[in-house]
C-alpha cells in the first residue's frame, strides 16, 4: 500500500489495548501470539527483590496440553538462571565470549581492590581511545566513551568509582562504529535495529520546525514511542545552531537533519530497522555470542559495527531485552519477535492456526494486579472453529434502559463476543463474533425475544471487517463521552489550582522575606506610630 | 422498643459485605472466611473447566463460583455448597418427592402423602384424598420458592380447584399431595453431624409503641430493615395484600395500637416480602435438632445443607416436626443478618468441614476484606475466566490513617508512597482530598511499619514538601492492596460531576486567597516606611555585595 507509512505487522493492527501501550507492550505482544494460538494464558504478580527493596511485577505464563511456561517480560524460562547471572556481570560475559572466540573490546576488568593507578598504568598499553564503564551497571549507567588521554581517564575514573560508587569497572578499547541490537533465538537471527538521533527529513518546502510537528504525529501512532516526543529545547537550538540551522530552515528534499547528538528515544531517538542490511559474518558472531553462554536460547546482543570495514565486535548480551523496536520501528520492516518466541518455546503450536481476529483487554484487569488487589488472572481461551464477525444495526422504538444489558446477557448465554453501543437513541449498534450457528441463535433471539414492540423493531447485518475484544462490553457514549470531558477538565482545574498555591507560597515567601529585612524590622516603631496616628484621623 | 442495632457477626458487618447481595453475599460470607484463614481464594466463571462437573444454575453475573485451596488440595464452591456434595444428593434436593422417599426410608417424619405423575388423572388424587386426614398441601414436585404450592385445603371442593389451578393454570402436571401440617416453619443448617443455626421467618410486623400509627410504625420498621445487610433491599412495602389483612383483623393504617402489641401484616413470611429473620438456634430443642441431623444423614453424599422443618408446638415434641424440605445450596444472609437473637457463623462451619486443619485460626476479630466488585469486573466482561485474590495478611491488623498537608499533590509522590508500602507489605489507599492535602491509610500485621510510615513521607527522592502530618488510628475495615483514589469513582458520571463542583469551589477559595496576600503584600511595598528606607535597602545590598 501506498500511503501506508510504516511497515508493521498487519496482526496487530487495531489489536494493541490502551494499557499495554508503551514498556508493556512486549509482555502484551507475546501473551497475545501465544493466546491467539489458543494457549491459555495466565497473568500474576510476583514481589521481586530489587536492590534492597521489593517491586511488585506483572508476569504471564502460557500453557499448552499441560506444558506451562512462564515469562518475565520476553523472558522465557528456559533461560537459565546462570545464563541471567553471566548476562548482568559484563566482565563475566567477556569471559564466556573470549572462550569461544567472539571478537569483543580488548581491555581487562578491574576489582574495587584495584587502585586507580593500575588502571592507568593497563591504560598506557591500550591503543586509544578507550571505553569506562561499570561491570555490573544497566542502561548505559555511567559509560564513559572516546577516552584519550590520561586527564580525561582520571577524570573519568573519580566520576564513576567515586562519585556514582560503581568500584568494579572494566576499561576496553573504544570501537568506533554504530550500535546495533541483534535479536537471536535458537540459531536464528531475527532482527536487527539500530538507533539514530532524532532526525527530520527535508521535503524542500516546509521548515524544521514544521517537520518536527509532522513528526511528533506519527510518533503518536506509534504504540511504544506515543509518549516520547521530539522535544525543541535549548538543546535543540545549540546542536542546529553550530550546524549553522535554526529551527526556521528548510532542509532540501531528501535531505535527513539530525536534531540531537544523543540517540537515546526519550530525547527523540528512533529505531531503525536493519535485518537485512546486516551481513551473515556479523549474524553468525551474534548467534555464536548467544551460543556462547550456556542456557541462553533467546536474548539480544549489543554489536558496534564499523560501516566501512564491517567489523563488528560483542559489546553487551540481554536476556531480557524489550523487543518492542522490533515491532515498530520508525524505518524499514517490523520482525516478528513474538512468533519466533513462541515457535521456540511451543514448537508444538507452529501450525495452528491464530485467531487474528480477536485480541484479549489488558485494561480491564491490569489495575487489578498493580494495586495488589488480586494475585493472578486466567484470560478466557480464544474462541475455537470457524469464526463469523457479525454488525447488527436494531432500530426501532427501543426501551431506554435495560436493553443493552438484555443484549450483554443474550450475547453471554451464546458466548459471543463483542459489543453493543448506542449512537443515538433509537439506534443500537451491536458486533458480535463467534461460531456461525451461535450468531444465527443470537439473531433469532433479537428478532424473537427482545423486550420490544416485534414490529417496530427493524435489524440490518452487515460484515465486520475489525479485530474484536474478547469478552462482551456495553459502551456507553454519552456518559463516557461526559465523564471524558469532567475528567479533563477536572484536571485543568487541578492544574490551576496547583500554580495557584505555587504563587501563594511565592508571594509568601516574599512577604516573609520584607518582614525578616532590616529595614522592615527597624523601621516597625515608624509603623506603629503611623498607625496609631492613622487611628486618631 | 426494639433493640435498633442491627445484628452481626463482630467480622462480618454490613459494612463488609456491602458490595455482595443476595446469594452473593452467601459465597463471599464463605470465600472470605476460607481466604481469611490463608487459603488462596479464586472466582470463576461458568467456562472455567472444573463447573462442568458440578450443578450449577443462576450462575451470571459472577460472583457465586469459587474455589479455596491449600498447599494440598482445592475446594470448588457454589455459593454456600462445596464439591463433597455429590451431585446425587443436589438432584435429591432439588425433587421434593425424591427427598421425601429418602427420608422415609431413613425414619426421618415426613408428611404423609403421594406423589402423583403427569399421567395420573385429577380423580385419581381425589380418591386418595380420602384415604389421609385433611386439611392437605398440593405442590409441584419442581417447583422452587413457593410457586404453586397451595396449602391448608380444608376439603374436597378446594382440592378441586387447587388442581385446576396448580395442574392447569400453572402446567405443574407433576405434583404431591401431602397432610398439611399446622405450625412454624424453622430453617436449620446442618453441617454433618452439627446444627450449627436456626431461624425461622415472622410474617412482616410491626409492634406498636402506644404513639405511632401502624404507617409511622412501617416507616420505622424499614428504617431499621434499610441498616441490616441482608435486608435493606426487602422493605415492607404497603401495598392491597397489606391494607386487606389488617383491615380482617380490625385496623387501618391510621391506627395506632398500644405499646408492645404485634401486628402482622401478611401471611407469607418470604424475606422479600418483609418477613423478619429470628435466630432461634438456641431455643431448638434437641430432639428437633437430631431430626434436622438425621434429614442430611439420610441422603447420601449431603453432609451439608439447610433443612427447613414444621413444628406443631401444640403436640408433645417427638411428634411435633416433619420436615418439608431440605437445601443443599441454602442461603444464609438470614441467619448472618437476622433481626433477633444472635448471628451465626456457618461460613465458618462450612470452612471447618472442607478444611480442618484451618480450625484453630480464628477470624473473629479479623477486619481485613477484599473489594467484592472490583475483583469480579474482569469475569463481568468476560475478559478473564479466573481471578485469584491478594493472599489476606494473617494476625493482627494495625491500621493508621495519615493526613499529609504540604506540596504533597505530585502524581509520582503518590506511586512513590505505593510501592514505599507494597514494599513494606502494607495495604491501604491514598485519596486525595479536594484541599490538596492526601489522606493516606495504611495497614499490616507489621506493627512497626505502619506506625513508622510516619517517617516515610518526608523521604521522597524527588523532595515532596511535607508541612504537617496528622495522624490517627484507623479503625475501619481494611482492604487488601493499595490503591491511589481519585476521591471519586471514575467510572461514575455523578461522581466525577460532584468531584468537578468541589473542585471548583475549591478553586475560588484559593484564587480569594491569593488576591488577598497579593494585596497585603503589595499593601506593604507601598507603605511609606518601605518607600523611604529603598535607600537604605540598596545601600545595604552594596554592602553585601562588597563584602563577599
Amino acid at each position: 500500500m501506498m500511503d501506508k507509512k510504516f511497515n508493521w505487522l498487519q496482526h496487530l493492527d487495531d489489536s494493541i489495548p490502551s494499557s499495554a501501550y508503551g514498556y508493556k507492550l512486549c509482555i502484551y505482544s507475546i501473551a497475545l501470539e501465544g493466546w491467539r494460538r489458543g494457549l491459555r494464558l495466565k497473568f500474576f504478580n510476583v514481589f521481586r527483590k530489587d536492590r534492597g527493596t521489593t517491586k511488585l511485577t506483572v508476569r504471564f505464563s502460557l500453557s499448552y496440553n499441560g506444558k506451562e511456561h512462564k515469562f518475565a517480560v520476553s523472558r522465557g524460562d528456559l533461560v537459565s538462571k546462570q545464563a541471567i547471572s553471566i548476562c548482568v556481570d559484563k566482565d563475566k560475559t567477556k569471559e564466556y565470549l573470549l572462550k569461544a572466540n567472539v571478537s569483543v573490546p580488548e581491555g581487562k576488568s578491574f576489582g574495587s581492590s584495584s587502585s586507580n593507578e593500575e588502571i592507568v598504568e593497563y591504560f598506557k598499553t591500550l591503543n586509544y581511545p578507550v571505553v569506562l564503564k561499570p561491570t555490573d551497571a544497566g542502561g548505559g549507567k555511567g559509560v564513559i566513551t572516546n577516552i584519550t588521554n590520561i586527564v580525561e581517564l582520571e577524570e573519568a575514573l573519580n566520576l564513576v568509582r567515586t562519585e556514582l560508587q560503581y568500584k568494579d569497572v572494566i576499561l576496553e578499547k573504544y570501537i568506533q562504529g554504530e550500535d546495533h541490537r541483534i535479536y537471536v533465538i535458537g540459531d536464528n537471527v531475527i532482527g536487527v535495529y539500530k538507533r539514530i538521533a532524532a532526525n527530520v527529513i527535508g521535503d524542500g518546502e516546509k521548515n524544521i520546525d514544521e517537520l518536527i510537528d509532522i513528526k511528533n504525529k506519527e510518533r503518536k501512532k506509534n504504540p511504544y514511542l506515543f509518549g516520547r516526543l521530539i522535544k525543541k529545547d535549548k538543546e535543540m537550538d545549540n546542536f542546529l545552531k553550530a550546524r549553522g540551522l535554526t529551527l526556521k530552515s528548510v532542509p532540501k528534499k531528501g535531505d535527513r537533519v539530525f536534531l540531537r547528538e544523543k540517540g537515546s528515544l526519550s530525547a527523540g531517538g528512533e529505531p531503525i530497522d536493519v535485518t537485512d542490511k546486516i551481513p551473515n559474518h556479523i549474524k553468525k558472531t551474534a548467534i555464536d555470542a548467544a551460543r556462547a553462554i550456556p542456557g541462553l536460547p533467546q536474548c539480544a546482543v549489543d554489536m558496534i559495527i564499523d560501516k566501512e570495514s564491517n567489523i563488528g565486535v560483542v559489546n553487551e548480551v540481554n536476556s531480557k531485552p524489550q523487543i518492542s523496536n522490533h515491532l515498530y520501528p520508525v524505518e524499514g520492516y517490523a520482525r516478528d519477535i513474538p512468533k519466533a518466541i513462541i515457535d521456540y518455546y511451543f514448537p508444538e503450536t507452529i501450525k495452528e492456526s491464530r485467531k487474528d481476529c480477536f485480541y484479549f483487554d489488558f485494561d480491564n484487569f491490569l489495575p487489578l494486579l498493580i494495586n495488589g488487589f488480586v494475585e493472578e488472572v486466567v484470560v478466557p481461551c480464544v474462541p475455537k472453529g470457524e469464526i463469523v464477525k457479525k454488525k447488527l444495526t436494531v432500530s426501532g422504538s427501543l426501551p431506554a434502559i435495560g436493553y443493552k444489558k438484555w443484549i450483554k446477557k443474550a450475547a453471554h448465554s451464546l458466548r459471543l463476543n463483542g459489543f453493543v453501543e448506542s449512537p443515538k437513541t433509537g439506534k443500537l449498534i451491536v458486533v458480535v463474533a463467534g461460531e456461525k450457528e451461535s450468531i444465527n441463535k443470537f439473531k433469532t433471539k433479537l428478532q424473537t425475544q427482545s423486550p420490544v414492540e416485534l414490529d417496530k423493531l427493524n435489524i440490518t447485518e452487515e460484515e465486520w471487517g475489525k479485530t474484536i475484544k474478547i469478552g462482551f462490553e456495553i459502551i456507553n457514549n454519552s456518559e463516557k463521552g461526559n465523564i471524558d470531558v469532567y475528567k479533563n477538565e477536572l484536571k485543568l482545574l487541578k492544574r490551576t489550582n496547583f500554580k495557584l498555591k505555587k504563587s501563594i507560597k511565592e508571594i509568601e515567601k516574599e512577604k516573609d522575606s520584607i518582614r525578616r529585612s532590616t529595614s522592615w524590622r527597624l523601621t516597625k516603631p515608624i509603623r506603629i506610630a503611623g498607625d496609631i496616628f492613622k487611628v486618631k484621623k | 422498643m426494639e433493640n435498633r442495632q442491627s445484628i452481626c457477626l463482630p467480622h462480618l458487618t454490613g459494612e463488609i459485605v456491602a458490595s455482595a447481595r443476595k446469594t452473593k453475599l452467601c459465597a463471599y460470607a464463605v470465600a472470605l472466611e476460607g481466604w481469611r484463614r490463608g487459603l488462596t481464594l479464586k472466582w470463576h466463571t461458568i467456562d472455567y473447566g472444573k463447573y462442568s462437573e458440578m450443578i450449577t444454575f443462576g450462575v451470571n453475573p459472577p460472583g457465586r463460583l469459587f474455589s479455596l485451596s491449600s498447599k494440598e488440595r482445592t475446594h470448588y464452591f457454589f455459593r454456600t455448597r462445596g464439591d463433597k456434595v455429590s451431585n446425587e444428593a443436589v438432584e435429591i434436593g432439588a425433587d421434593k418427592d425424591e427427598t421425601k422417599v429418602w427420608l422415609a426410608k431413613a425414619g426421618v417424619p415426613v408428611p404423609q402423602g403421594e406423589k402423583f405423575s403427569e399421567n395420573a388423572a385429577d380423580e385419581e388424587i381425589i380418591t386418595y384424598s380420602s384415604t389421609i386426614e385433611f386439611p392437605l398441601v398440593l405442590k409441584p414436585t419442581n417447583g422452587s420458592l413457593g410457586n404453586g404450592v397451595v396449602t391448608n385445603i380444608k376439603d374436597v371442593h378446594a382440592l378441586k380447584k387447587a388442581l385446576s389451578y396448580v395442574r392447569s393454570e400453572l402446567g405443574y402436571s407433576e405434583v404431591i399431595l401431602e397432610r398439611y401440617v399446622p405450625g412454624e416453619e424453622y430453617r436449620v443448617y446442618v453441617v454433618e453431624d452439627k446444627v450449627i443455626a436456626a431461624y425461622n421467618r415472622l410474617p412482616a410486623n410491626i409492634v406498636g409503641d402506644g404513639i405511632h400509627t401502624i404507617e409511622e410504625l412501617i416507616d420505622m420498621k424499614n428504617q431499621q430493615r434499610k441498616k441490616n445487610a441482608r435486608l435493606f433491599s426487602c422493605l415492607i412495602d404497603i401495598d392491597k395484600e397489606v391494607l386487606d389483612f389488617i383491615q380482617t383483623s380490625g385496623y387501618t393504617l391510621e391506627s395506632i395500637p398500644n405499646r408492645g402489641e404485634k401486628i402482622l401484616l401478611r401471611e407469607k413470611t418470604n424475606v422479600s416480602a418483609g418477613g423478619d429473620p429470628i435466630d432461634v438456634t438456641d431455643d431448638l430443642p434437641d430432639e428437633l435438632k437430631q431430626i434436622a441431623v438425621d434429614a442430611i444423614k439420610a441422603i447420601p453424599g449431603l453432609h451439608h445443607g439447610g433443612v427447613d422443618i414444621i413444628v406443631d408446638v401444640n403436640k408433645p415434641i417427638e411428634k411435633s416436626a416433619v420436615v418439608i424440605e431440605l437445601n443443599p445450596t441454602a442461603q444464609i444472609g438470614g441467619i448472618l443478618f437476622p433481626m433477633k437473637g444472635r448471628a451465626r457463623d456457618i461460613p465458618a462451619a462450612i470452612i471447618d468441614y472442607y478444611f480442618p486443619e484451618t480450625k484453630g485460626i480464628t477470624t473473629r476479630n479479623s477486619r481485613v476484606y477484599f473489594d467484592f466488585n472490583t475483583v469480579l469486573e474482569p469475569l463481568s466482561s468476560r475478559s478473564a475466566v479466573e481471578v485469584e485474590v491478594s493472599p489476606a495478611p494473617i494476625g493482627k491488623i494495625y491500621a493508621k490513617k495519615y493526613i499529609v498537608s504540604g506540596f504533597v499533590q505530585r502524581v509520582s509522590y503518590h506511586q512513590w508512597l505505593k510501592n514505599q508500602a507494597l514494599d513494606k507489605h502494607l495495604n491501604g489507599f491514598i485519596n486525595k482530598l479536594s484541599d490538596g492535602d492526601i489522606e493516606v491509610v495504611v495497614a499490616g500485621t507489621n506493627k512497626k511499619a505502619v506506625n513508622g510510615f510516619k517517617e516515610v513521607f518526608s523521604h521522597d527522592p524527588k523532595k515532596a514538601e511535607v508541612r504537617k502530618i496528622k495522624e490517627e488510628i484507623w479503625r475501619s475495615p481494611v482492604k487488601v492492596g493499595f490503591e491511589i483514589s481519585e476521591g471519586f469513582n471514575s467510572s461514575n458520571l455523578r461522581s466525577v460531576e460532584s468531584a468537578l463542583k468541589k473542585m471548583e469551589k475549591e478553586l475560588r477559595r484559593v484564587e480569594k486567597e491569593k488576591n488577598r496576600l497579593q494585596k497585603e503584600t503589595a499593601k506593604i511595598k507601598e507603605s511609606r516606611s518601605w518607600k523611604y528606607t529603598l535607600r537604605l535597602r540598596k545601600f545595604g545590598n552594596l554592602l553585601k555585595t562588597l563584602a563577599k
